[in-house]
Order: C-alpha cells, then sequence, then structure tokens
C-alpha cells in the first residue's frame, strides 16, 4: 500500500514555480561557446565519442537547419538569438545511479524539487538531466532484469547500437522541420527506453530536467519502443530558474508503439518564462496498440508543441489531453495532431486552456483520415476559460476527411467565469480568489484526474496559486 | 466580398450551391456597431467533380454582436468541399455572441471534406463555440426507413433534407426558409 503524503509533503516537484525558482552554484566540466557553428557540433560529438554515423548526422542535420527558415505561423520566434545560447554544457561528476554519489550542488537542487524523494515512493526509476548531461539514472532491479531498458539517450548509443540505430530519426527525421534539425544536430541527454515483448510496468518511470546555466539551449532526444503486448508510463517534469536573458528548449520525442502495446507520455513542463519551448513529439500505434499523450503546459515564455499520433494499424487507438495554463507574458500554442491511416482507428482529443494576466493559449490541431481508414472515428474538444478581459484565446482546428466511412466531430468553447457561479460559491463563504480557484480546478480536472495522484495534487496545488496571482 | 454591419442592423446570408467553382472566394463579415447581428446558412451540395473552396472571416468590433454561421455540405461522387472559417471577436466586442459550425455528408468513397473553422477571442466577455462534422448517413436510420418499405435512394433523399432541415428552419424569414426548400427540392436529379 502506497504511503499517502500529507498535504506539507512536497513530493516529486515538477510543478511548482516558486520552489523551482532558485539557481545552482556549481562547476561545469565543459562549457561550449556560445553560438552554433560545426565546431560546437565536433565538439558535443568529440565528448560523447560517438560513432561515425551519428557524427555524419548531426552535420547533415546541421546543413538542414541552417537552410530551412523559421514557421511563420504560431508564436512569436523574432526575439530568440541562436548566436547567444551555449548548445553544451557539461556539468562537474559523472552519471551515476545512487543519489548519494551525484555532485552535492546538483543533488541539492533534485533534493528540492522532490525528485529522489518521488523515487523512494512511487517511482519504477529515474532519470535527472541538468543542463545539457543526464547525472543520475535508476531502474528497479526486476524491471532489469525482464529486459527493460531505461537510460540516458547518450548511453544507449554506446551500449545498444544496433537497436538505437534501428529506431532513431525514423519517426521525426531532421528534415521535418527546423527545430527537429536543430535537435538532431545537437542533442544530448534525454532518455532511451525499451519494453521488451509483454513486460508491463507497473509503476511509472519518471525523467526530470534543469535548466540551471543562463543563455541554455537544452536538447534532449527521446526514443520509447514498446515492443508487442507491452505497456509503460512515461513521466516527465522540466523546470528553471528565472534569468533576464532567454533559453531554448528543443526536444524530439518519438515513440514506436508496436501491436498491442500501451503507452503513456506524461508531461507537466513549468519553464520559467524566458524559456522557449519549441518541441516535437510523434508516436506511431500499430495494430490494436493505444498512445496517449497527457501534456501540461504551464511555464515558459513560448511553447509550441503538438503532440502527434501516427494511427497506422488496424484498431490502433490515440489519446491527447491538453492542458495548458498561460500568464501574463506567456504564449502557450499547444496542440495534437491525429493522422487515420488505418481502418476501425480511435481517436480522442481534449484540450483545455486558462488565459490570465493577458496571456495567451492557442489550440493548434489536426484530425486527417486517409482513405482506407474506414469506420475511423474521432472527437476532438476544446474548452477555453479567460480570466479577465486582457487575455487571448484562439482556436485552429483543422478536420481534413478523405474517407466516407468515418465519422469526425470536433467542437470548441470559449467562456470566462461566469458571475454566477462566483457569487454561489461566495455566497457558501470562499472568498473570491478561492471561488475561482475552485471553479479553475474544476475546469481543469478532466485532464487532471488522469495524472498519478501525485502529480495531481500538486498540479492543483500549482493552478491554485497561479490563480490566487491572477490579478497581479 | 466585404459586408459592413451597422448598428442595431440585422443582416442574414443564406445560399444554396450546387455548381463549384475552381478559385478560392473569400467572405469578410465585419460587425461594426453595437447590436449588430449576421446570421449565415450555406447548404452545399456537390456532385461530379465539383469543388467548393471558400473563406469566411467574421470579425466582431462592437459591443453586444451576434454571428451564427450554419455550414452544412452534402457531397457524392468526386466533389469537394474546402472551407477555412475565422471567427475573430476583439477587445472592444464585449457581450458578443458567436456560433460558427460546418457539418459535412460524404456520400461517396472519393468525396472530400476540409474544415477548418478558427477562432480568435481577444476579450473575456463573450459566448463563443464552434463545431464541425465529417461523417456518412447515419446507417440506422437509413434502415429504418427502408425497414418501413422506402426504396433506398428515397430513404436517403429523406435524410438528406433533414439534414439540411435542421439549419434551414432557424433561418427567422420564412420566406427564405421556402426557397431554400425549393432549391433542395429542385436537385432531386443529384439522386436519380
Amino acid at each position: 500500500m502506497k504511503k499517502k503524503t500529507s498535504s506539507k509533503e512536497r513530493t516529486h516537484n515538477a510543478s511548482n514555480a516558486h520552489v523551482s525558482d532558485f539557481k545552482t552554484k556549481t562547476k561545469s566540466a565543459y562549457e561550449a561557446k556560445n553560438g552554433l557553428n560545426q565546431e560546437v557540433i565536433h565538439q558535443i560529438s568529440e565528448q560523447k565519442n560517438e560513432p561515425q554515423w551519428m557524427r555524419d548526422m548531426r552535420f547533415r542535420s546541421y546543413q538542414i537547419f541552417i537552410e530551412k527558415p523559421l514557421p511563420r505561423w504560431g508564436g512569436d520566434l523574432s526575439a530568440l538569438d541562436f548566436d547567444s545560447l551555449s548548445y553544451y554544457v557539461r556539468p562537474q561528476g559523472q552519471r551515476e545511479t545512487a543519489w548519494e554519489d551525484v555532485p552535492k550542488e546538483i543533488k541539492e537542487t533534485f533534493e528540492k524539487l522532490g525528485v529522489p524523494e518521488a523515487e523512494r515512493k512511487f517511482l519504477a526509476g529515474t532519470g535527472a538531466q541538468f543542463d545539457s548531461e543526464v547525472i543520475y539514472h535508476s531502474l528497479a532491479e526486476s524491471l532489469e532484469k525482464k529486459g527493460v531498458i531505461f537510460m540516458a539517450t547518450d548511453e544507449a548509443l554506446q551500449k545498444h547500437p544496433v537497436l538505437f540505430k534501428k529506431y532513431f530519426g525514423t519517426i521525426i527525421p531532421p528534415e521535418d522541420n527546423k527545430f527537429a534539425a536543430l535537435n538532431t544536430a545537437v542533442w544530448s541527454g534525454g532518455t532511451f527506453l525499451y519494453i521488451p515483448k509483454g513486460v508491463h510496468v507497473d509503476l511509472p518511470l519518471q525523467a526530470y530536467f534543469r535548466i540551471n546555466r543562463e543563455n541554455m539551449g537544452q536538447f534532449e532526444r527521446t526514443l520509447i519502443i514498446a515492443e508487442e503486448g507491452s505497456s509503460v508510463h512515461y513521466v516527465e517534469g522540466c523546470t528553471a530558474p528565472t534569468y533576464t536573458t532567454n533559453s531554448l528548449h528543443s526536444a524530439v520525442v518519438e515513440i514506436i508503439v508496436k501491436e498491442g502495446a500501451r503507452v503513456q507520455y506524461t508531461t507537466v513542463q513549468n519553464w520559467s518564462n524566458n524559456v522557449y519551448n519549441l518541441v516535437t513529439k510523434r508516436a506511431v500505434a500499430y495494430k490494436n496498440a493505444e498512445m496517449m499523450w497527457l501534456d501540461c503546459n504551464l511555464g515558459s515564455k513560448l511553447t509550441m508543441k503538438y503532440p502527434a499520433i501516427y494511427l497506422r494499424g488496424e484498431g490502433a487507438r490515440g489519446e491527447i489531453q491538453s492542458l495548458a495554463l498561460s500568464g501574463n507574458g506567456q504564449h502557450q500554442d499547444a496542440g495534437a495532431k491525429v493522422i487515420h491511416c488505418a481502418p476501425n482507428t480511435h481517436s480522442t482529443i481534449m484540450a483545455r486552456s486558462i488565459s490570465k494576466n493577458g496571456g495567451r493559449s492557442s489550440y493548434r490541431g489536426l484530425v486527417r483520415v486517409l482513405r482506407g481508414a474506414v469506420g475511423s472515428t474521432s472527437r476532438v474538444v476544446c474548452h477555453a476559460l479567460l480570466l479577465d478581459g486582457k487575455s487571448i484565446s484562439d482556436t485552429y482546428p483543422l478536420t481534413d476527411v478523405r474517407e466516407q466511412k468515418s465519422s469526425i466531430a470536433h467542437e470548441a468553447s470559449v467562456t470566462k467565469i461566469s458571475d454566477d457561479q462566483l457569487f454561489y460559491l461566495s455566497s457558501r463563504g470562499l472568498s473570491e480568489d478561492e471561488a475561482a480557484s475552485a471553479i479553475v480546478n474544476g475546469f481543469a480536472s478532466p485532464i487532471v484526474k488522469k495524472l498519478p495522484m501525485e502529480y495531481g495534487l500538486e498540479l492543483n496545488r500549482l493552478l491554485a496559486m497561479q490563480i490566487s496571482e491572477r490579478k497581479k | 466580398m466585404d459586408i459592413y454591419i451597422q448598428k442595431n442592423v440585422s443582416f442574414t446570408l443564406a445560399g444554396f450551391f450546387l455548381k463549384g467553382w475552381n478559385s478560392r472566394t473569400h467572405l469578410n463579415i465585419f460587425l461594426e456597431g453595437e447590436y449588430s447581428r449576421f446570421n449565415c446558412s450555406f447548404c452545399i451540395l456537390g456532385s461530379k467533380k465539383n469543388i467548393f473552396p471558400f473563406d469566411i472571416s467574421v470579425i466582431h468590433r462592437a459591443p453586444h454582436s451576434v454571428s451564427s454561421v450554419v455550414i452544412r455540405s452534402v457531397l457524392f461522387d468526386e466533389s469537394k468541399v474546402d472551407s477555412r472559417g475565422l471567427v475573430r471577436v476583439e477587445k472592444d466586442a464585449i457581450d458578443s455572441t458567436t456560433s460558427f459550425s460546418h457539418h459535412a455528408l460524404l456520400f461517396s468513397e472519393k468525396s472530400t471534406a476540409i474544415v477548418f473553422p478558427a477562432l480568435e477571442i481577444l476579450t473575456d466577455s463573450v459566448a463563443a463555440h464552434h463545431a464541425a462534422s465529417v461523417a456518412q448517413l447515419d446507417a440506422d436510420s437509413l434502415w429504418y426507413l427502408m425497414s418501413r418499405g422506402i426504396p433506398r435512394k428515397n430513404a436517403e433523399l429523406l435524410l438528406v433534407q433533414g439534414f439540411f432541415d435542421q439549419d434551414i428552419q432557424k433561418i427567422e424569414n420564412h420566406s427564405l426558409q421556402e426557397i431554400m426548400r425549393k432549391k433542395l427540392r429542385a436537385s432531386h436529379a443529384i439522386y436519380a
């Protein structure tokens, strides 16, 4: 039986803005000079002692990155200065499997965030990334014995080269978009997760990403392969301290869900408000497979992220739950994409967004049903809540149906907190802030309740805190 | 085409489209005056290789403005509808109400519907929603009618009429309602 956490105890804390807003004073083992050029890429590959094919891929991707223009849609990228960023910072120490061996300052960072505590209480394994490298990784022994591989992506490249090369870049090639090309050129860290056939990982596996340095670019690369009949729930959290200058987080996540397998990928993103969060996430689900993205975006200056699922096998199912909170100076441009490629595939997209203090939340989605995807169904529901007259909500849902024997439905609404609801709760003795907080938590609850309990509690706490600041 | 609707003016636009066109057309509606209203009801009956590419933008600029856009498409053969809608409620358009919907029925394997209803809301004092759906004729409803002795083609015709009529009956102007129904009845040849 799991130990209950008290309200005062801090669990894994992916989501508490005040707790995570601190800087760690630590010396790095290596720091690349600011700016991106072939020399930086060469140094990254040298530091990691990579095989030639990876090095070649990095250089090829760099060329693609230079040639592709910035997207003209979505958020404002005009202030993003690629030359001001550092693309690789290796923290002191090496990758450890025991917390006591992690360098003191870095260990204290993650202890403040509740990561080791969370691992002890309710996780099957944990990875912790500090700036460009994974500094800690562990996996329950029972899972290792079953053949589960859960390690830093860099390590997987060395230890499982055949498996790695078979899947790396196959779902999101560098040509996909400018930021996929950038990530492929300078990727470092991230998670490699392989679940063998028929293995079920009952407790979540977690990775925590921390940007510490100023003007930092973090480019983790995650690759998850779930073999037939397996299942896993992977959770990631991200935070950074607030600086006056900008940082960039541009990750790529590729997931392969084979026949009959199930993968849930949960993200609780709470980057500080100086971080550009530009991420490409895509999964492919085969016959009778299930893929779920649970995507919570609370922080960052600008997030552009559209988790996608390609339903390639008959009977495959996809679900995307998206929660976005955007406050003063923030733009959450998030959404979902589902492509129905095979018969009898089903998808659900539920997106909820909350905008306050002049924040902007945009839902950008695509549901495409290709010819031959007979019997496919999809339902998209988007709801937006505006907490004041300064905030903005956008909805851009594209539905493209080329198969007659399918059924696709979409609905969306934009509302504010109703005066009647506020009056009702206030008349029951709640203050206006408490009432607003209760209403917002109720609005977000269909998505929050799909999180593991401990994460849900944290998220509710953070929402309450953010809402109480809505007039500031 | 740009249409500017002034204070206290109500403007209704209804259209029944059988023949497609090649280049994208743009309809831009600006609700400039307080309590201005815009109602739009489009019925599209596509056949052969007709395509219907169009944009509709409804921009709420004034308080208490109301808009309602309903589009229904039934597509046969290789016909295609490619519609992009944008409803934008600007900062000053407080207490506005807007709804936008596009529902399409695909009657053949080669028909295509691309539906893109976008919303941009810049004020919190608004009631806005939109909806879109693409599906084939409901098999249960078809079976029900056929089991009552109605031939398949006639049953399909009844269901298509009912599909369109859900929104035709909401047009406030009764004369306009009758015109739309008459157009629909006259297009029976498509079902032959």
